[in-house]
């Protein structure tokens, strides 16, 4: 044990001094690795990864960083990336590396069987993997579930000072306000942020985690979060006061984004990373990369982790994702001129 | 002494990745990009500018203030248990500051334990900490301790005999110290305080935790929301500017006085009447409280429950590779500074001149601003240094140079050319003249260089995160995969260990700093 | 204003760094205190003006005393000015500042004329607004003394206040400050190395080795009446000149001396205006070493018993290393130290 960590410590040492580079790892000389750039986080992905190299020989190496930095280094390596993958935990980044010619289209029956249609790009060159419901959350003792309706209701006045929300500088409100604006176009759109705006009980926070506990604290007592948090909160105290409406249930249905996964335009091992996404999509894979951070599968056939199933089901928006990242920066100018921070 | 050519060789070398980044912005400005500039003009940069110029103006006197007068407290008095702050101050500069932010927020906002039981005991209520004045508060007190450090040093280094001349000019210990002894040591102070006010103008981690926006959070908002680098260069270039504005504030400020070396005995501290001394003690105990103790506490409450879920083997590798990048990063700049200051010293081509102040200008440049404006061209250019760390490094000393460099600069300005000139006649050389008559009266600045450094480039986040190389995984990169998705917690975990690496170079600093007897 | 130490004893830690001064000076004197790098002399001073506390004895200013064993007047209470060692005039004032850094308390018109006084005093109209840093070594040492004396203090204490100034600016402001300090009526203790300084001001002298003050007396009477060896050899040149006494006649190798009370061993203090050059001198010795000194020359002369000796000549006796020289005792007073 003593020998290993210190063999351990002098392989690192001796890889970042000698090289300046990571050592290829034996295993890499069986099949051809596939490297993926991803904004989703190591403990998220890579116990999949690595029963995934179990399941096919196929190496995976990854790095993880924000979205938006990837694809700036996914553009400036150009022809010479050695990415294959690009992960992020949004549609809008996806669309935005797709826009900028960064990911390939590629054609899989297995890719087309398992994700509906609305949670896959158009031109396939990306495809939703997991899919996190965005919903309103309340405290069921101060807030009467019959009151709920919609995202937009949340502007009416009588929740004046009742309101929570996160920082609108958190890509998965400016999401949510994208799809809005698909949905009801921009003036309506502001409209329902200025109410909003007018109705929160404390500024903005910097997380959901802090959105919840406020709720819980009774600073207000509804907000609108990523269901997967209070999933989290819930593990920890079961009794955590705060419960989940799924939200536009008669319109337009809940908000949804997705965490998802596109080849890169200059991948070397596109196979290798087709395969890897083909067996993301379905089965035991798609059941733990949706259920290890209590997100939604994709896949409807895959089966739903019990806690997040307890929640109910929901109709989720049936507007393609796409248009998230396509009106992410119209979104963002709304946020801007209703004056949410 | 470097020949002329090599010194403005030298100075070139040492600026160009800055020159590079800085042309990239400035480049931005004449790139067309839509209206997102004038959009963010419209609704967010007028309150953003303003957030940022409060923000910078009251950290840097809060943090100048605070160091200052904790450093002459330490310096020049006797009180119980001077000799632990003396170097346990230096400690909250192993927190990041974003750590400090989000456990302010967790145990201070209207939600934390401690105010929902105040608020339901007493009736208690106060102004939330999510905001300017609360960001304002966090940022002090992560940055205080550069001021501390280098007054502290410069207090101790001013001669008794100043104090002595004036006290038998009729001035008390007090007066004399306020009259004489805080001019002396100003040119020490401005030189911290301007690496407090850069450190602040680019600072996302805690105003991003607080929710306050400034100018780096309308740049990340233009990049990261509306997919407009180059808006958020376009910004990133008024951070610049401003930054300029401060360096060159700071040069003029600093230019009033310039004092050599004192010789003579230094100083001798006195001690405080009782109730005084006891005053002091508090206050110093409550500093070190509220900035360190307090947050390490609460990491490890946090990192109580986590402990064994998430501490295993992975964790050597983390501490080693922290510990191999700051050390080795430290290390260069530490060099590459040292030798800067030497070069401009002897520089007299006009490029040189000009271009130096700009080396340090890279401080002021939000982390992922430098490394991605300097990620793009060096990869372009130099493929081949791909999966390598040299474009990772590169990016550390084009930020980080600043922090490394003031303290060396200012050792350096404080021997006087005379001993240059004394060495020169006596036929010594360049080598001989640096191991036997530099080093040894500036070790201590560069030793407090590099700790700064250290302390700095263990924390670092946004240039590892985009340069390093595959599965190169740090505990700074450990808290960023934690917290990306809210798991502060867990993160608790990472952050501790990294506060506790960066505890022993700071030990190890305090005990190589300059001591009066 | 009158000083007078009774049995200084000082001590940091466990080194005992001053025991037992005790001096006096009149009021409007000069006193100097001479004596080799170590023995104390800055320390006397740095005990007088309040920035060390002494350890035992008294320090008695006017009829005041201002520091014993239990109790230490503060320094910026006692009135008392200080011209250290390199000056430590405030880098970052300018000149007129620092002359009036210590006049705070007076108003400010009164301030101005005295800062205008001392400026015309010390001679440095037209650099008010120099730094110091920009003035030579002469200027800066000015300044200091001006800094010093425009609070008008009760007594002065100088710390080689000529070291780092040339031989002819050293004798230039010896003088003028002698005048300036006995015009202004200030008592004055200055601590110097060198002794052409110290005969040059003093009023009273004073010698200190070890911690001790070996002699304090009227210049002349150290010169001429050392008490111990160390003093003579100290102060002045000179030679010990061993004789042996016998019936009232000390016998040296330079002739007899008369002496009533000449007995046993002793040494004879020789200065060396106490030889006189005569070439018809029955007493002949060799030139090892001369110094011609302007007025007059200096030679070393060695004689037979190898013993080395100094003689004064008038400058026009011109003679060469090598040759010898005649002369013969012509002191008027002798200087005995018996041997034990």
């Amino acid at each position: 044990m003593r020998f290993g960590s210190c063999t351990h410590v002098v392989s690192t040492v001796l890889a970042a001094l000698g090289l300046f580079a990571t050592l290829p790892s034996s295993a890499a000389k069986a099949a051809e690795p596939v490297v993926v750039y991803s904004a989703r986080n190591e403990q998220l992905i890579k116990p999949i990864f690595d029963r995934f190299t179990a399941e096919s020989g196929i190496p995976v190496r990854f790095t993880t960083a924000d979205a938006a930095v990837l694809i700036e280094r996914l553009a400036a390596e150009g022809k010479n990336s050695p990415a294959d993958l690009l992960m992020t935990v949004d549609a809008g980044e996806l669309w935005n590396a797709s826009n900028r010619g960064l990911l390939r289209p590629t054609r899989s029956k297995i890719l087309e069987a398992n994700i509906p249609a609305t949670l896959r790009d158009p031109g396939n060159r990306w495809v939703g993997l997991s899919q996190r419901a965005r919903t309103i959350v309340y405290h069921p003792s101060r807030v009467d579930p019959r009151t709920l309706s919609t995202y937009e209701a949340l502007a009416d006045p009588v929740w004046k000072a009742r309101l929570c929300l996160r920082s609108s500088k958190k890509v998965y409100n400016q999401s949510l306000v994208a799809m809005m604006i698909k949905a009801r176009g921009e003036t309506a759109t502001e409209t329902t942020l200025r109410g909003w705006v007018a109705n929160l009980a404390a500024p903005p926070f910097a997380n959901d985690n802090q959105v919840m506990e406020a709720i819980a604290a009774g600073q207000c007592d509804v907000g609108i979060v990523n269901t997967y948090y209070l999933g989290r909160m819930l593990q920890k105290q079961p009794e955590f006061p705060v419960k989940v409406f799924w939200a536009n249930q008669r319109g337009d249905g809940t908000h949804v984004n997705v965490s998802g996964a596109g080849i890169t335009r200059h991948a070397r091992n596109p196979a290798g990373a087709q395969a890897l996404l083909e067996w993301l999509s379905a089965g035991e894979a798609q059941r733990l990369f949706a259920g290890s951070n209590m997100e939604y599968p994709v896949n409807p056939n895959v089966e739903i982790d019990p806690l997040v199933r307890s929640w109910g089901s929901f109709t989720p928006s049936r507007i393609n994702i796409v248009e998230a990242g396509r009106r992410q920066a119209t979104a963002v100018r709304v946020m801007d001129r209703a004056g949410w921070r | 002494m470097l020949a002329r050519w090599r010194a403005s060789f030298v100075i070139l070398l040492a600026a160009a990745p800055a020159v590079v980044v800085l042309l990239g912005l400035a480049g931005a400005w004449l790139t067309p990009a839509g209206d997102t500039l004038q959009h963010q003009w419209r609704y967010l940069l007028p309150d953003a500018a303003r957030n940022t110029l409060i923000l910078v103006m009251t950290v840097a006197l809060g943090a100048a203030l605070l160091g200052t007068a904790l450093a002459a407290l330490v310096a020049l008095y006797e009180f119980p248990g001077r000799a632990f702050f003396s170097w346990s101050l230096l400690l909250p500069l192993s927190i990041p500051g974003y750590v400090l932010a989000a456990v302010f927020a967790g145990s201070l906002d209207y939600s934390s334990p401690l105010y929902s039981w105040l608020r339901e005991q007493f009736g208690w209520q106060w102004p939330s900490i999510r905001s300017l004045g609360g960001a304002a508060l966090v940022l002090m007190l992560t940055l205080f301790p550069y001021v501390y450090l280098i007054a502290r040093v410069a207090f101790e280094s001013a001669a008794q005999r100043y104090l002595e001349a004036a006290s038998l000019l009729g001035r008390t210990r007090r007066q004399a110290t306020r009259e004489v002894l805080l001019p002396l040591v100003l040119p020490a102070v401005l030189a911290a305080t301007a690496l407090v006010a850069m450190e602040t103008l680019a600072d996302f981690g805690v105003v991003a935790a607080l929710n306050v926006d400034t100018l780096t959070t309308a740049l990340y908002r233009a990049w990261y929301g509306m997919f407009s680098l180059v808006t958020a260069q376009q910004v990133a270039g008024l951070l610049v500017l401003a930054a300029l504005l401060l360096l060159a504030l700071e040069h003029r400020a600093r230019s009033w006085v310039r004092v050599r070396e004192a010789s003579g005995p230094v100083l001798q501290r006195r001690p405080l009447p009782a109730l005084t001394a006891a005053l002091a003690t508090l206050f110093a105990s409550s500093i070190l409280g509220i900035s360190f103790a307090w947050p390490v506490m609460h990491l490890l409450s946090w990192a109580s429950a986590h402990l064994t879920a998430d501490l295993d083997a992975r964790y050597w590798g983390y501490f080693v590779r922290s510990l191999m990048l700051a050390g080795l990063g430290a290390l260069l700049i530490v060099s590459i500074s040292t030798l800067f200051v030497y070069a401009r010293r002897n520089a007299v081509g006009r490029i040189a001149r000009v271009v130096a102040p700009f080396a340090t200008a890279g401080y002021a440049i939000p982390g992922a601003v430098l490394a991605v404006g300097l990620f793009a061209p060096m990869t372009q250019a130099l493929p081949w240094l791909q999966g390598t760390l040299f474009v990772l490094f590169v990016a550390y000393i084009t930020r980080f140079f600043a922090v490394g460099h003031a303290p060396i600069a200012a050792g350096l300005a404080r021997l006087p050319t005379a001993l240059d000139e004394s060495a020169l006649l006596l036929g010594s050389r360049p080598l001989e003249r640096w191991q036997h008559i530099h080093w040894p009266l500036l070790k201590g600045s560069v030793a407090a260089a590099f700790v700064l450094t250290f302390v700095d480039l263990m924390k670092e986040l946004p240039i590892t995160l985009l340069t390093r190389p595959f599965g190169f995984e740090t505990l700074a990169i450990r808290v960023f995969e934690l917290t990306s998705e809210g798991e502060w917690e867990r993160a608790a975990v990472p952050a501790l260990a990294l506060v506790l690496a960066g505890l022993w170079p700071l030990k190890w600093l305090a005990g190589r700093m300059p001591h009066a007897t | 204003m009158r000083l007078e130490l009774r049995d200084l004893h000082f001590r940091r830690e466990a080194t005992e760094i001053l025991r037992g001064v005790a001096l006096q000076l009149e009021a409007g004197d000069i006193g100097v205190l001479v004596g080799s790098s170590g023995c104390g002399k800055t320390t006397t001073l740095r005990c007088i003006a309040g920035l060390e506390p002494i350890t035992r004895g008294e320090i008695q200013l006017g009829d005041r005393v201002v520091s014993s064993a239990d109790h230490c007047l503060s320094a910026e209470a006692r009135r008392v000015g200080y011209v250290m060692q390199d000056n430590a005039l405030f880098p970052h004032m300018s000149v007129a500042d620092n002359i009036r850094f210590g006049l705070r308390k007076l108003a400010r018109d009164e301030r101005e004329s005295r800062v205008a006084d001392m400026l015309a005093l010390l001679g440095l109209r037209g650099l008010e607004q120099r730094l110091p840093q920009d003035l030579s070594g002469g200027q800066q040492q000015r300044v200091a003394i001006a800094r010093s004396l425009a609070p008008q203090p009760d007594l002065l204490l100088m710390d080689e206040p000529f070291s780092n100034l040339d031989a002819r600016l050293r004798t230039e402001l010896v003088g003028e400050l002698r005048d300036l300090l006995k015009r202004l009526f200030i008592t004055t203790l200055v601590v110097t190395h060198d002794q052409h300084d110290a005969f040059g001001l003093a009023d009273r002298l004073g010698y200190m080795s070890e911690g001790r003050l070996e002699q304090w007396d009227s210049p002349y009477d150290v010169y001429h009446r050392p008490r111990t060896r160390a003093v003579a050899r100290f102060i002045g040149d000179g030679v010990m000149l061993p004789a042996i006494g016998k019936d009232g006649l000390w016998h040296t190798e330079l002739g007899a001396i008369e002496d009533p009370v000449a007995e046993g061993a002793a040494e004879l203090l020789l200065r060396p205006d106490d030889l006189l050059h005569d070439d018809h001198s029955p007493t002949q010795a060799r030139i090892v070493a001369r110094v011609f000194r302007g007025a007059d020359f200096l030679y070393t002369v060695e004689l037979p018993s190898g013993l080395r000796v100094l003689a004064l000549a008038p400058s026009h006796h011109d003679h060469h290393v090598g040759e010898t020289l005649g002369f013969r005792l012509a002191n008027d007073h002798l200087v005995v130290f018996r041997r034990d």
